[in-house]
């Protein structure tokens, strides 16, 4: 398998990916529900096959916002790995912190300090949301991963923060992108995992192993 | 037992981290030597017991509810100094370092997998990391701080005038600012050397400083101006503190080469009122009678037109 | 007894993995949709005895769907085939009308009881 190309994924097997994100997402939500007390509202997960320059171009397009961001990076390592992003808007991340504890914590702070503690807490959230998901993808394709510690970052996405070790400007990646809402909060943010191709063919084979394990092929 | 399980053992008791696994419950499997030596607690003390019973400060929602992430998704858990400070409660370990009263600790915590890869245990992970927060405090004050006087510098002032004029347009606080200026100073730089007059610069701040409140904002604004910024002071309040100022540095007597130099300072005195609408046009005021000041003559106090 | 049956899913694989599991003992009858606004348009055209209905799809979601044709036919049986395993996900589908919540993906065993389940009630021997 050449990973220099587009096509590296066919459309059955980008079909199936996108299941497999379904029901891991799902399995992520409702533990979620658990540990954070909150519904989310599921969504069709999105799957484009990108070159890390067209990555930020790509964020962009999908959040309408590009300005007034937090943003959530996360690396993952097992067979899979790559970059996960959890992107909201100042206001939804407000939203977040108001319904967990950080709301009474600030108030014995001082104000310089409230800036400082909401990115503290909203990079925790973002690091349950982002373990959740992935590790739930993980588990379904029979593999477990490793992270790196979450890292803020505030403002804007910019290509930059793509890893290079990870992505090497020749090859592609499979990016996913989902919308997290949170029901009748108004919240929502965009969770986009960014596959590395270097694990393309175990990919495609846990892939076809699903498939056959349930019976899809 | 297996080499592994030899080296593994002896790399947790010998490395400068603190170790600690625990299961499902929150009871303790293993305690390191690390924690031995800063908690005082014996592995044998507090293997089998829970956490909590030992530390209840961890016995909260927030380090629950990360924990319980941690089992059901294998992520991990990032404790950073600057929202905790400390995940143990323990004593910091240099004497030199007296601003903490706990070590200041950041930690991770993160799953053991058995050998079917389900997670049985957490491992949290601590380091000391008080000493890299004491130089970090360090910057921070110095970036407040004038080089030549070691009052607050214009960065800070700025920082200050904006925080304390936000609480007087919303609390209705009242907020006075002293603008003073060294009268001649540059004659005495041109006559007695710069390293004189940043000698008398230094010895003004000295008679000028004891005469303000703590809660006062005494800054070097550039060369030889400076700022007094006077929280909870009305006009009449300020102007006194004006006047005890100039006259505390008029009493001055200095001498160069036997000669007696006499310093005086000019001052310009403002409120914060219902026409200055932003903290520039109180500091405007200011300044501006700190120029009918030196107009009418140096050595004296003007009270800006309110 | 069940004849027709509607399938609505955004997946492809996951269609095909339904039909897959369904038993072959029948001569069944399978239309499908991709989305829920087809599906819903499928449903009035076909009157299918039985409908297997994803949740998260394009266009129109499964929820919306599933109120869409509750409207169309009160006595309709809706199978809600769903990833989406949160409690109050399935306290939901079945208050607006589902006959059954199954979690994907679904084994043979399931799918098979379902539709067992689905014909009792078409018969009127089963309540919803
Ligand atoms: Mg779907």
């Amino acid at each position: 398998m050449n990973p220099g190309h587009r096509d590296i994924l066919t459309e059955l097997e980008k079909d199936a990916f996108k299941e497999i994100i379904n029901i891991a997402f799902g399995k992520a939500a409702a533990s979620l529900a658990d540990i954070i007390g909150l519904y989310v509202i599921l969504s069709v997960p999105k799957i484009e096959i990108l070159q890390p320059g067209e990555i930020q171009q790509f964020i962009e397009r999908e959040i309408n916002e590009t300005k007034g961001l937090n943003i959530i990076e996360q690396y993952y390592i097992g067979k899979i790995r790559g970059a996960a992003f959890l992107v909201l808007s100042y206001e939804n991340s407000k939203l977040l912190l108001s319904l967990l504890d950080g709301a009474e914590q600030q108030e014995s702070l001082n104000f310089s300090s409230i800036a400082m503690l909401e990115q503290e807490t909203v990079t925790e959230i973002g690091n349950i949301i982002i373990g959740a998901c992935v590790s739930k993808t993980a588990e379904l394709l029979k593999d477990f991963v490793t992270y790196t510690p979450p890292r803020f970052i505030g403002g804007k996405f910019s290509g930059y923060d793509l890893p290079q070790k990870l992505f090497d400007k020749e090859t592609y990646a499979i990016v996913l992108k989902t919308l997290f809402q949170f029901e009748n909060k108004d919240i929502s943010g965009h969770l986009f995992l960014i596959n590395s191709v270097e694990s393309l063919d175990w990919l495609k084979k846990a892939i076809h192993d699903y498939m056959k394990h349930y019976g899809y092929e | 037992m297996d080499t592994n399980n030899l080296y593994s053992t002896q790399i947790c008791d010998m490395m400068n981290i603190g170790i600690v696994v625990l299961d499902k419950d929150f009871k303790i499997h293993y305690w390191n030597r690390w924690l031995e030596l800063h908690s005082g607690i014996m592995p044998a003390s507090i293997v089998g017991s829970n956490l909590f019973d030992f530390f209840p400060n961890l016995n909260n929602p927030k380090f629950i509810r990360n924990c319980k992430s941690l089992f059901t998704f294998g992520n991990y858990y990032f404790l950073s100094q600057k929202l905790h400070h400390f995940i143990f409660p323990f004593k910091p370990v240099s004497a030199s370092e007296f601003q903490f009263e706990h070590m200041q600790q950041s930690g991770s915590i993160f799953p053991i997998r058995n050998d079917k890869n389900e997670i049985q245990y957490i491992c949290i992970a601590v380091h000391d990391v008080t000493e890299l927060v004491a130089y970090e405090q360090k910057l921070i004050e110095m970036t407040k701080r004038d080089v030549l006087t070691d009052i607050y510098n214009r960065r800070y002032l700025e920082e200050r005038m904006k925080d304390e004029f936000e609480k007087h347009t919303r609390y209705c606080r009242t907020l006075s600012l002293i603008v003073l200026d060294l009268d001649h100073f540059k004659g005495i730089n041109d006559t007695c050397g710069h390293q004189y007059g940043d000698y008398i610069l230094k010895s003004i701040v000295a008679v000028v400083k004891p005469c303000l409140r703590t809660v006062d904002v005494f800054a070097r604004y550039g060369g030889e101006e400076f700022c007094c910024l006077l929280p909870e002071t009305d006009i009449e309040a300020a102007t006194r503190v004006a006047e005890r100022l100039k006259d505390a540095v008029a009493a001055q007597e200095y001498f160069f080469q036997n000669t007696l130099i006499k310093v005086t300072i000019s001052l310009g005195v403002a409120e914060a009122c219902e026409s200055t609408r932003t903290i520039d046009a109180l500091f405007k005021n200011a300044d501006d009678a700190l120029y009918e000041a030196k107009k009418n003559g140096r050595n004296r106090v003007v009270v800006a037109k309110g | 007894m069940i004849k027709k049956i509607l399938i609505v899913d955004d997946s492809i694989v996951a269609r095909m993995g339904l039909k897959k599991a369904i038993p072959k003992d029948m001569p069944y009858e399978f239309y499908e949709a991709s989305d829920g606004a087809s599906g819903v348009e499928q449903f009035k055209t076909v009157a299918p005895d039985v409908v297997f209905l994803d949740l998260t799809m394009p266009v129109m979601t499964g929820f919306q769907a599933l109120d869409e044709i509750m409207k169309i036919d009160k006595n309709a049986a809706v199978i809600v085939v769903t990833a989406d395993i949160q409690k109050k996900t399935m306290d939901r589908v079945l208050e607006a009308g589902a006959l059954l919540v199954i979690s994907k993906p679904p084994s043979q065993e399931e799918i098979r009881s379902s539709l067992e389940k689905a014909g009792k009630f078409k018969e009127g021997v089963m309540k919803r």
